[in-house]
């Protein structure tokens, strides 16, 4: 409300030591204890946060921010910061769910985005060299203009740093074909906690025994700074072959995504939404903003009066989720599978054969086909999805998503059980999205409301808890493309059992002060990812 | 015509889009000139909405800081292209500016410029009438003409290239009948528009109506000055009474009705003023009119149409961040570079400028390529 006072928010501080040798460094202009600039770095996306902000709090602000220049100027700040014991939280674009950027321990936050040059791109051997600040979608034009393609589409490309990918194992939107980043990934440079410059072995190929690849990407800046990147880069498609199946049920389809893959076709797109989540991938002329409106306007057998009502009053509806979650779950909608296979890659006419198969393929598990126009359709809005968070949160609702993974075999029970918990507690759907030979990732999306912004942030923990209580009794990963960060920690922890001793070994021996990135992926001790339980009560 | 609402009357009107771009995950930045060329969050549309959205709910008071961070935004509406909200982040910015100034907040760049205007009417604080005088033959400056040329503050700092060539065509074209506005307002009032001064904006709209009384048509060569002749004085009730026209629009049944003498050669690029294209939506025309001057197919850089980047050089940030617009400009000039063209072509002299500073590039105004092309 206008004119309601905020909680104070309280600012960290540096020593004036280490802001002098800063600004000595790196430039007076490019290091800032400015309030704005602090606010700005104070928060990502993680949905709590916002619905903290909408609370009027600020919890996280870092001491200072700081834009260094080029590789050799990082390795400074964290010598810099090491030697005077300072947290230094690795900083993209800050668009990433999981708390993973929040300098929950104060310190510095490290703003890559100066580093944002390609620095070569070999056509002939198809390789990219490019350092970590620039923005995805700039990238991809810029490779689109010379002919080629990452192949990395994170429904987040609009939004989100290479950087950014790596330190979160991102996955695109084509990962079927192109997997996920650490498969692009061919060698890496990093600075690590004593700032030393390191750089990994180039590869030909996704895996490499002994490579450090695999430590580095993931590990959220809690082991070092990452600085540049060579990734592999393809010849743009020259034919795109798109085509929807709808299915009797989640089972049936993802009894046909795996027949796919197990039949070695690779797909770009392979995308199979529950029944909710079919409504609102078909709905709306293009889906645009307001998820009041997109929700309402996916209910056809609703009369008019009705979605009206319900857009004008979606918070209200959603605390009552048990209710909503079973008047959808009536709706005889099918579960809609996306299919695009590209062309002209360098698997020459084998996206011709995969395409022929396919329809075959889906029709034996008792698909219709439903032709090209909802494939085309969620291709022109594959961006779209994120515009729907800011209505909902505007309404005074949240959102939030869910990224895990299992075996094929896992994968249907994991999905009835996560909806089962949530049905009392949020509106809840979802979709699998990146699939693989042995299984692939279900993508949950839920909505709640409360009374106030307090109740919300204990009902969004309560949700949480619930889903990952399952998501862990069924031996399914707590995490698939979206990061661990703050959010998820206490979950990772609880995954990895006896083997986060080791994890905390191999941190200490390469971060002995611990100052990287510290309380993420559960690293850095004091019951990081515990810290946010209470906050709002 | 863009719906861009053009009037700073407070944060009210905003607040469905201070909400949505404070709760979305900044779908937008990688188009902002600004964020991308100052590589910080602070200045992401994201956070300047934020900030605004904070001080409409008087968690954040604007003075300092705020008031600051308020000023980068180039009024380019890039944004837009990108926000399925269709947010109107320069409209509320605006707003936020005009918040700040009525609260004695403004920053010290903003009141220097205000204060250089009030002076001389344009933000440079140059005398442009002068100027004007030296350029226009003095049978051309009549008060009471009709139809009127408005040439703007941007193209009377070099009318060489911009008035001459332009008169040069227009006579080229046989147009006889066009007049050079010759009042003391050599300024459309955009930078009062955009420091967020409603009432000083109100007082120049009020004289420049008056002195344009007698002209039925109203001719801006320069895109900034057709948007704040055309629709933000309309909205803040001081319109002249005269129609506005676009120079290409003016100029399309001229062009249609005679052949150019010579096609101009070199491969040219456009590069699309964010007015004339986001707020005008006259770019397309613009090229198809330019087109038939040309030797070489006109070339498109990878960023163009409405989702072309801004040169730099709007709103007051080539006042106010003289950096930042440099950088910007070097990063507009970058993309229209690698388009292989030999020169860059735009239709606004505010653009030309900026260009012209940045690159290696050539820029050229349109209508010196069209002159060119319909000399006798």
């Amino acid at each position: 409300m206008p004119g309601m006072p905020a909680p104070a928010t309280v600012f960290p501080e540096l020593p004036a030591s280490l802001l002098s040798a800063l600004r000595a460094k790196l430039g007076e202009e490019h290091v800032s204890t400015r309030e704005e600039d602090l606010l700005a770095c104070s928060r990502d996306m993680w949905p709590r946060s916002l619905i903290r902000q909408r609370a009027g709090a600020i919890e996280h602000p870092p001491a200072a921010v700081v834009w260094p220049g080029d590789e050799a100027q990082v390795a400074e700040v964290v010598r810099l910061a090491g030697a005077h014991g300072a947290p230094v939280v690795p900083f993209g674009a800050g668009s990433g769910v999981c708390g993973g950027t929040l300098p929950v321990r104060g310190g510095l936050i490290l703003d890559l985005k100066r580093l944002d040059r390609i620095l070569a791109l070999d056509e002939r051997d198809r390789l990219l060299e490019v350092e970590v600040g620039v923005m995805g979608e700039v990238l991809e034009r810029e490779l689109v203009r010379r002919g080629f393609s990452l192949g990395h589409f994170p429904s987040s490309i609009l939004c989100s740093t290479v950087g950014g990918w790596l330190a979160g194992r991102s996955a695109g939107q084509c990962s079927s074909r192109f997997g996920k980043i650490e498969d692009i990934v061919r060698s890496l440079r990093w600075v690590d906690a004593a700032g030393r410059v390191r750089e990994t072995c180039l590869r030909p190929c996704g895996v490499s025994p002994g490579s450090l690849d695999a430590l580095l990407l993931g590990s959220e800046g809690t082991l070092g700074v990452l600085t540049s990147a060579r990734l592999a880069v393809w010849p743009l498609a020259r034919e795109r072959w798109l085509r929807a199946f709808r299915f009797p049920d989640v089972d049936a389809g993802l009894r046909a995504m795996a027949g796919m893959l197990r039949a070695g076709l690779r797909p770009s797109v392979l995308r199979l939404y529950d029944e909710f989540d079919t409504l609102l991938a078909r709905s709306g002329k293009d889906d645009a903003g307001d998820p009041r409106e997109s929700l309402s306007a996916s209910l056809p057998a609703l009369a008019l009066p009705a979605r009206a009502l319900l857009a004008r009053s979606l918070p209200m509806v959603l605390r009552a989720p048990r209710l909503l979650n079973r008047v959808t779950g009536l709706l005889p909608t099918g579960c809609l599978l996306v299919v695009i296979v590209e062309g002209g890659l360098a698997g020459g006419q084998a996206w011709r054969l995969a395409a022929e198969r396919i329809p075959a393929l889906c029709v034996r598990e008792g698909a219709s086909d439903a032709g090209e126009g909802p494939a085309l359709h969620w291709w022109k809005n594959r961006y779209a999805i994120s515009y729907k968070q800011s209505g909902l949160f505007s309404a005074g609702a949240f959102v939030d998503t869910m990224e895990v993974a299992a075996t094929w075999d896992r994968l249907p029970r994991l999905y009835r059980a996560v909806r089962k918990a949530l049905e009392p507690l949020a509106f809840v759907m979802a979709h699998f999205s990146h699939a693989y030979r042995e299984g692939g990732s279900i993508y949950f999306t839920f909505a709640g409301a409360a009374e106030d912004d307090a109740g919300a942030a204990v009902l969004y923990d309560r949700i949480w808890d619930a889903a990952q209580a399952v998501v862990l009794s069924a031996g399914a990963t707590v995490s698939h493309h979206h990061g661990v960060g703050f959010s998820k920690a206490r979950y990772l922890v609880r995954q990895l059992g006896p083997a986060q001793a080791l994890a905390e070994h191999l941190k200490a021996s390469l971060d002995p002060a611990g100052s990287m990135n510290p309380g993420k992926l559960g690293l850095g001790g004091g019951g990081a990812g515990e810290a946010h339980h209470g906050q709002a009560r | 015509m863009s719906q861009a609402r053009s009037s700073p009357a407070g944060l009210g009107p905003h607040v469905r889009a201070l909400k949505h771009c404070t709760y979305c995950p900044k779908l937008c930045r990688f188009c902002c000139p600004t964020a991308e060329a100052e590589r910080s969050e602070t200045v992401t549309p994201w956070f300047k909405m934020t900030l605004a959205e904070l001080t409409r709910l008087g968690r954040r008071a604007p003075a300092g800081g705020p008031a600051e961070v308020f000023q980068h935004c180039l009024g380019c509406l890039h944004c837009r292209t990108h926000c399925r909200h269709q947010n109107d982040v320069p409209g509320a910015l605006l707003a936020a500016r005009a918040v700040a100034l009525e609260a004695g907040a403004a920053p010290p760049a903003t009141t220097a410029l205000l204060e250089r205007f009030r002076a001389r009417g344009n933000p440079w604080g140059e005398d442009l009438a002068a100027a004007r005088s030296a350029a226009v033959p003095a049978e051309l400056l009549v008060p009471e003409a009709q139809a009127v040329l408005f040439p703007g503050c941007q193209a009377l700092r070099a009318p060489a290239r911009h008035l001459t060539p332009l008169l040069g065509l227009l006579a080229a074209l046989g147009v006889e009948h066009v007049g050079v506005f010759s009042g003391p307002e050599v300024c459309c009032g955009a930078p009062l528009w955009q420091a967020g001064d409603l009432q000083g904006l109100r007082a120049h709209g009020r004289a420049l109506a008056q002195r344009l009384a007698p002209a039925r048509t109203i001719l801006c060569p320069c895109p900034t000055c057709a948007w704040v002749l055309g629709v933000v004085l309309r909205e803040a009730g001081c319109a002249p009474s005269g129609q506005v026209v676009t120079l290409d629009a003016f100029l399309a049944p001229f062009l249609r009705a005679r052949e150019p003498a010579r096609q101009v050669p070199g491969r040219w690029v456009f590069h699309d003023p964010c007015y004339l294209t986001r707020y005008l939506e006259r770019g397309e025309t613009t090229r198809q009119a330019l087109q038939g001057a040309l030797r070489e197919p006109l070339l498109e850089s990878a960023w163009s149409g409405q989702d072309a980047a801004c040169c730099g050089g709007g709103g007051l940030v080539p006042h106010s961040l003289p950096g930042v617009a440099r950088q910007a400009a070097a990063l507009r000039a970058a993309q229209l570079e690698a388009s292989g063209a030999e020169g860059v072509v735009t239709a606004c002299p505010g653009c030309v400028r900026q260009l012209g500073e940045a690159g290696p590039l050539p820029v050229k105004d349109w209508v010196e390529l069209l002159a060119e092309a319909y000399a006798p």
